[in-house]
């Protein structure tokens, strides 16, 4: 089967769940950040990129991206936004100090991406909070918000159409690394790359 | 005096943050983009920091260069994540599962201790600005000063003035990543501290 699926690497220590993972290693194909193309992109329908993401690299392509997701493409975008490198993307916004009851996740959209999920169970790890999301890379006014903190009023996950193509952003830790267990972690991560695969609906 | 720094910029959301800090951006000179290492003149600072997982792969192309700015008598500081055993010489690292959760524990226990408390840098720092977690630890070569050891005799912070001309600060610790995550305010206020010791220094 052709992968239609480029996981972007960043580091060397990256990308194990998408090599040893039997469902994520059959659609992902690992990608060097710096072999980035037009040519990869002309093959494939989904671009996965992390948290530790060389973002002036990024800028650099900016067009190309654009192009992409003009095209029909998907790109994940996960992590805190320094250089916008997309023209739907502004600087991460840190929430600064929250409760932990402001921590929480909601859920304000119904997503594929967190189907089986308790939201509760998102962001809090033994009692201490922050890691899904410690503030937000904020969103355009045509963006759909699928999660927030602070009840409601900081927008953590969301998706952007643009042309035939859409764009997910998580403004936090690569979604990965979201729970302590390995099995949780790829149950998202593997929820998180059949959505992406999937035939875009406005496509 | 103060010492021209130098630091390595790979481009990510935690690099940039951690290294335009208007608390100590003052105190970094240059900010070296790490795919373009090699337009870079080592030659002409003090001290070279490899920040917080700045891809290993990319640095030990370096190798050489970094031996040779050694051997002038250069700084070279490695944090985590940076697998300094790659580029620079006579490093001995040894992986550890990282404890992020010692400080929950009833009786917690960092299981660091001050190695050499006369040491120029704990008139700058103390051992809690320096504890949250650390993600390597080292064996340093024989003649080299721990800083900070862990319980189990490594080392997780150390000086080696031996194995070259210049001088070599290795950690497990990875400051720039948490500060430029917004997460872990231990990481801030070393990092308040460090720079400008690094930056005053008078062993360089």
């Amino acid at each position: 089967m052709k992968k239609q699926c480029v996981f972007l690497k960043a580091l060397p220590t990256q990308s194990k769940y998408f090599r040893e993972d039997k469902v994520l290693s059959q659609c992902v194909k690992i990608l060097d950040q710096y072999k980035l193309s037009n040519e990869i992109l002309k093959d494939i329908k989904v671009l996965i990129l992390t948290m530790h993401q060389d973002q002036r690299h990024l800028l650099n392509n900016k067009q190309l991206l654009m192009e992409f997701i003009q095209a029909g493409g998907t790109i994940i975008i996960q992590g805190q936004i320094a250089m916008p490198f997309l023209d739907c993307l502004i600087p991460f916004n840190p929430a600064g100090q929250l409760t932990l009851e402001e921590y929480e996740i909601s859920f304000i959209q119904p997503h594929s991406v967190f189907q089986g999920i308790n939201p509760l169970s998102l962001n809090c790890r033994r009692g201490v909070r922050g890691f899904y999301a410690r503030g937000s890379n904020p969103p355009p006014e045509d963006a759909t918000i699928l999660t927030t903190i602070k009840r409601g009023t900081i927008s953590v996950d969301w998706e952007w159409s643009y042309g035939l193509g859409r764009v997910f952003v998580h403004s936090g830790n690569d979604i990965w690394t979201s729970f302590k267990d390995s099995e949780d972690n790829i149950d998202i991560t593997r929820n998180l790359v059949s959505w992406a695969i999937q035939e875009n609906p406005e496509k | 005096m103060s010492n021209l720094i130098a630091a390595i910029d790979a481009g990510t959301s935690y690099h940039h943050v951690a290294l335009n800090d208007e608390r100590w951006a003052h105190m970094i000179d240059e900010r070296w983009y790490l795919p373009d290492l090699d337009q870079y003149d080592f030659s002409h600072v003090d001290v070279i920091i490899a920040t917080c997982r700045s891809n290993p792969d990319l640095l030990s192309p370096h190798k050489v260069r970094f031996q040779e700015f050694l051997d002038e008598g250069g700084t070279i500081v490695a944090f985590a994540g940076t697998d300094p055993a790659q580029w620079l010489p006579n490093i001995e690292s040894k992986s550890v599962s990282t404890n992020y959760w010692w400080w929950l524990e009833a009786d917690p226990q960092s299981e660091l201790e001050i190695a050499s408390p006369k040491h120029p840098l704990f008139d700058a720092l103390s051992l809690t600005e320096m504890t949250w977690h650390h993600h390597t630890r080292f064996i340093p070569p024989e003649g080299a000063v721990s800083l900070i050891n862990h319980n189990d005799g490594s080392s997780v912070f150390y000086e080696d003035k031996i194995s070259t001309r210049g001088r070599l600060l290795i950690t497990g610790l990875d400051p720039f990543f948490h500060h430029g995550s917004y997460f872990m305010p231990a990481t801030t206020r070393f990092l308040e501290k460090f720079l400008p010791w690094l930056n005053d220094s008078s062993e360089v």
